[in-house]
């Protein structure tokens, strides 16, 4: 670095940076559910659509 | 003798930017050599290059004490107080996309200037080559600070407090602080702002003298950065803002013309630009360009990189929008009255527009009223400054009785005895010879070609 950095900046990243891996964690999450849920959808058309 | 060094380019002691023949030579100081290497032989280069993302370059020496690149030029330099919000926005994204993929190969950006990004056309490239370092395990990223000075604070005040607050970077060289951003917002910014601005900002200043103590290792995982910098991204991206895509879509139907006029004075300046000396990629300006209309008209009958400025925000953002995957028009926000001049120390960083290059061409339609109504200058005046910039000009005269000017005229004393068509000639005649001159079918307006008498200004 040619420059300072700025420890304010650098602290304030531990908190950022961990609100981000919350947020990733929650979105891995909330994605999980929608693609089970789709599949769920998906297999149950699929066994109606195997009844008719 | 290196006569031609770039003056903005003295803070990173890795390298730095002259002139010579007219082309962009980058020396490499041996302190960078590790890194420089790296990223040309680790892939970097080749993946941001093929993605035109990096500005690409040519080795034409390498020796233990130096490595000099010949770099692609930018047609024409632009700074980030003559952007448009969506303009700022795809530079900051460019930054963090960059960001990520560099640390695919264990490097990270030390620094993230607005500076390190210009545009060609309407397309933004990173221009610094020397900004990449080896990114060393679990520790945080240097150049958020910068960043968030030089992106997220004028976006979010652009977005909260007021469209105008880009042009306080041409105050703030190294970003807007952000003490300032957060008095400037007060309660308003939303997450974004409650994040990167005021937490961090409480956070400088409680920090301010730990140059004192000893300094605290900051430990944050790499997959924590990459998280940091998709959270920016998104944040970035969910940034929108409400106007512009209706305001400037009947400008045309305000001004004075029918589809007639309209086609009339189109066929004429296609006429001027057969009369016109001009080689493929020579530099137009479009001065109040609106929309862009005349801008892609230029670019197509001349085959020209035209810079298209005009004062209105929005009109300069629907132009962009409109012309996003265009790398020959370049639009800017430009008052010219009061156009940039030269910031930074010793007023030599940052060039004013008229040490940026001139034009072949440069198009001033329905543009005279408002500096000489409008701004009191002279014909003389603009005629002087017009001469400076551009060896051909097509101007259009707007006379009294058009609307327009009746308009501008309604509010104010009309101290214009000399606004008129022959004083107009004759002012411009000192500076210019004219070569035709048509008038416009179904208007009161009159369109001239002219070239400039003496070029007073090299192209630089």
């Amino acid at each position: 670095m040619y420059f300072d950095p700025g420890t304010g900046s650098l602290i304030i990243q531990l908190l950022v940076a961990g609100l981000a891996s919350i947020g990733a964690f929650f979105a891995l999450f909330k994605n999980k559910i929608v693609s089970m849920i789709k599949k769920e959808k998906n297999s149950n058309k699929k066994e109606d659509n195997d009844e008719k | 003798m290196m006569k031609n060094k770039e003056l903005s380019s003295f803070r990173d002691p890795s390298g730095f930017i002259y002139y010579e023949n007219n082309k962009v030579i980058r020396k490499i100081n041996p302190i960078y050599f590790k890194e420089y290497n790296h990223l040309m032989d680790s892939g970097l280069y080749k993946e941001l290059v093929d993605n035109n993302l990096l500005i690409k370059h040519k080795e034409i020496k390498k020796s233990n004490d130096e490595i000099l690149l010949e770099v692609e030029k930018i047609p024409y330099i632009s700074y980030p107080y003559e952007w448009t919000f969506e303009e700022l926005k795809e530079a900051a994204l460019l930054t963090l996309k960059i960001n990520k993929i560099a640390l695919k190969y264990g490097m990270i950006l030390k620094d993230a200037t607005s500076y390190n990004i210009e545009f060609i056309g309407c397309k933004p490239i990173f221009i610094d080559t020397l900004s990449f370092m080896f990114y060393e395990e679990n520790s945080p990223w240097g150049a958020y600070g910068q960043f968030t000075r030089h992106f997220i604070a004028p976006l979010v005040l652009m977005k909260y407090v007021d469209i105008r607050m880009n042009t306080l970077l041409k105050n703030y060289i190294d970003g807007i602080p952000l003490d300032l951003c957060s008095n400037l917002l007060k309660n308003r910014g939303g997450m974004i702002s409650k994040i990167h601005i005021k937490l961090q900002n409480i956070s400088i200043k409680k920090h301010n003298n730990d140059g004192k103590k000893d300094v605290v290792k900051i430990n944050i995982s790499k997959k924590s950065i990459i998280n940091m910098f998709d959270m920016i991204t998104n944040q970035i991206n969910n940034l929108k803002l409400k106007k512009y895509t209706t305001e400037w879509m009947d400008y045309y139907d305000l001004s004075n013309y029918n589809e007639k006029a309209f086609n009339s004075k189109e066929n004429i300046i296609k006429e001027f630009c057969k009369m016109i000396k001009s080689k493929d990629n020579d530099i137009s300006f479009d001065l109040g360009s609106n929309d862009g209309r005349f801008s892609k008209l230029i670019e197509k009958e001349l085959n020209n990189y035209v810079v298209s400025f005009d004062i209105d925000n929005n009109a300069v953002e629907y132009n962009f929008i409109n012309n996003k995957d265009n790398d020959r028009i370049l639009p800017l926000i430009m008052d010219f009255t009061n156009p940039s001049s030269g910031i930074g120390f010793s007023n030599n960083e940052r060039k004013s527009i008229m040490d940026r290059g001139n034009a072949n061409l440069t198009l001033v339609l329905a543009f005279i009223h408002h500096l000489v109504i409008s701004n009191n200058l002279s014909f003389e005046m603009v005629a002087d400054f017009l001469s400076k910039i551009t060896k051909y000009l097509i101007i259009e005269f707007v006379p009294k009785e058009d609307s327009q000017v009746e308009l501008l005229l309604k509010t104010r004393n009309d101290i214009f005895d000399f606004y008129n068509i022959e004083t107009f000639k004759e002012e411009f005649s000192k500076y210019f010879k004219i070569i035709k001159e048509e008038k416009i079918d179904n208007s009161k307006r009159t369109l001239f070609l002219m070239e400039v008498k003496n070029e007073r200004t090299s192209n630089k």
